[in-house]
């Protein structure tokens, strides 16, 4: 099932006198279970493009669809309903406050939907999902950057999205614990059926990723889809032919 | 410079077998140096001529197609001791010897649109590459129960990527300049 859909996505600033084109008419889909990964170089347009595909900011033509619906379309409501329940935005900065400890941190996007008893045994759930459940008692500045990853990520998943956005989650990790971030989201991906996209500055983080793109200057390449084969067999009622 | 000797032999070392037998197992695990096929038995006549391996036992008729026999070799202590000697042996750079770099240097003003075409072909050829290495995660890497050869294609592939990340790097800010010298080239027409 297509979960999100870029479609021919364009985004530009302009910097003082100049005019960025940070994305030309990009194009990806995410299904679910899918683990897609993004490389690009420090300003190249990651952050924009993942922001864009979470529904954080729109582009200025094209279309975003989340599950067949154009997200130019929701009301704000719809939209913060989406951040809250089905996608889970995953990026670097951690909580607003230090006074926050990391089983609160994670449970916040569940306040309100739950008591309180509730949303800490979830959070706790879903901290021991990744790995970090010690981390509980914590606060972000106690932590070092994996567990701050892992963390942020527990925070993501608390609302069981279907789709998981995440910019730049190996920075600050050196090879054995990317490793096991990076192999957490695939089996976020293969196990648990999460759309999975991420954007990263380090090509070897992308080697568990089931498709990979780079993006520079605005340009998103992939590897093209293999052209339809010619003359494959298909059935016909009353026998095989070739088409 | 590789040295296909040496990665033979390793081979060797690791099982004795015979010719075919260690070309595909220099297929299936040091395939992305590429060498060609017939390398394993030019180099199996010249490591047997250094003294570094020797037939073993009678030999064997396989169940080839012709029948032929099938030597079985063994690494002498003169092939271990030298492999020993290019294992502590400081590896060498490998060169840089790319078509597109001759082209860039040989280019002439109004190949500036091939050029960029041919650029971002290299780029999707790099990302297609990159999609043949990517692999189910060993989400351990330091266990003392993980076997060490799947440890060793994990710092392989990462190699590999790394590389491809020098490669694409330079491919983007070789685009940059020439979609810079486009636009400035274009204006001036204007």
């Amino acid at each position: 099932m297509t979960l999100l859909a870029l479609e021919a996505v364009s985004k530009r600033y302009v910097r003082g006198l100049h005019e960025i084109t940070v994305l030309r008419e990009a194009s990806l889909t995410v299904n679910a279970g899918d683990f897609v990964a993004v490389y690009g170089t420090r300003s190249g347009g990651k952050t924009t493009l993942m922001k864009v595909a979470a529904g954080l900011e729109a582009p200025d033509s094209g279309t975003v669809a989340f599950e067949g619906r154009d997200l130019s379309r929701l009301s704000t409501s719809q939209l913060a309903e989406l951040h809250r329940r089905r996608i889970g935005w995953v990026s670097r900065s951690g909580p607003a406050s230090d006074e926050l400890t990391m089983v609160d941190y994670v449970g916040l996007p569940l306040l309100g939907l739950h008591g309180h008893r509730t949303v800490k045994r979830l959070a706790l759930a879903a901290m021991a999902r990744i790995g970090v459940e010690e981390c509980s008692p914590a606060r972000w500045s106690d932590l070092a950057d994996a567990e701050r990853m892992q963390v942020t990520l527990s925070h993501g998943l608390v609302r069981e999205p279907s789709l998981l956005v995440l910019d730049d989650p190996t920075a600050g990790l050196d090879l054995i614990d990317r490793e096991r971030v990076v192999a957490l989201l695939r089996s976020l991906a293969d196990d648990d059926r999460i759309g999975v996209l991420m954007a990263v500055p380090d090509m070897p983080a992308m080697l568990h990723a089931h498709e990979v793109f780079t993006l520079s200057r605005g340009l998103l390449l992939g590897v093209p889809e293999p052209p339809p084969e010619r003359g494959r067999v298909i059935d016909f009622p009353g026998g095989q032919q070739t088409a | 410079m590789l040295s296909t000797n040496h990665v033979v032999l390793g081979l060797v070392i690791d099982r004795p077998g015979y010719g075919y037998e260690l070309q595909q197992r220099l297929d299936d695990r040091l395939g992305f140096l590429g060498l060609s096929d017939t390398v394993v038995y030019r180099v199996l006549d010249r490591l047997e001529h250094d003294d570094q391996i020797v037939e073993s036992g009678p030999k064997s008729f396989g169940a080839t197609r012709r029948g032929s026999p099938r030597v079985m070799y063994v690494a002498t202590e003169r092939g271990r001791s030298e492999f020993r000697r290019w294992m502590r042996e400081p590896c060498e750079r490998a060169l840089v010897r790319d078509e597109l770099h001759a082209k860039l240097v040989l280019a002439e003003p109004g190949d500036i649109g091939h050029l960029m075409t041919q650029v971002i072909a290299q780029e999707r050829l790099c990302v297609e590459e990159l999609t043949s290495l990517t692999r189910a995660p060993l989400r351990d890497l330091v266990g003392v129960d993980v076997p060490w050869p799947s440890v060793a294609s994990v710092l392989i592939d990462e190699a590999r990527a790394i590389r491809l990340q020098g490669t694409i790097d330079w491919l983007q800010r070789v685009r940059a300049v020439l979609e810079r010298r486009a636009s400035a080239s274009s204006e001036q027409v204007r």
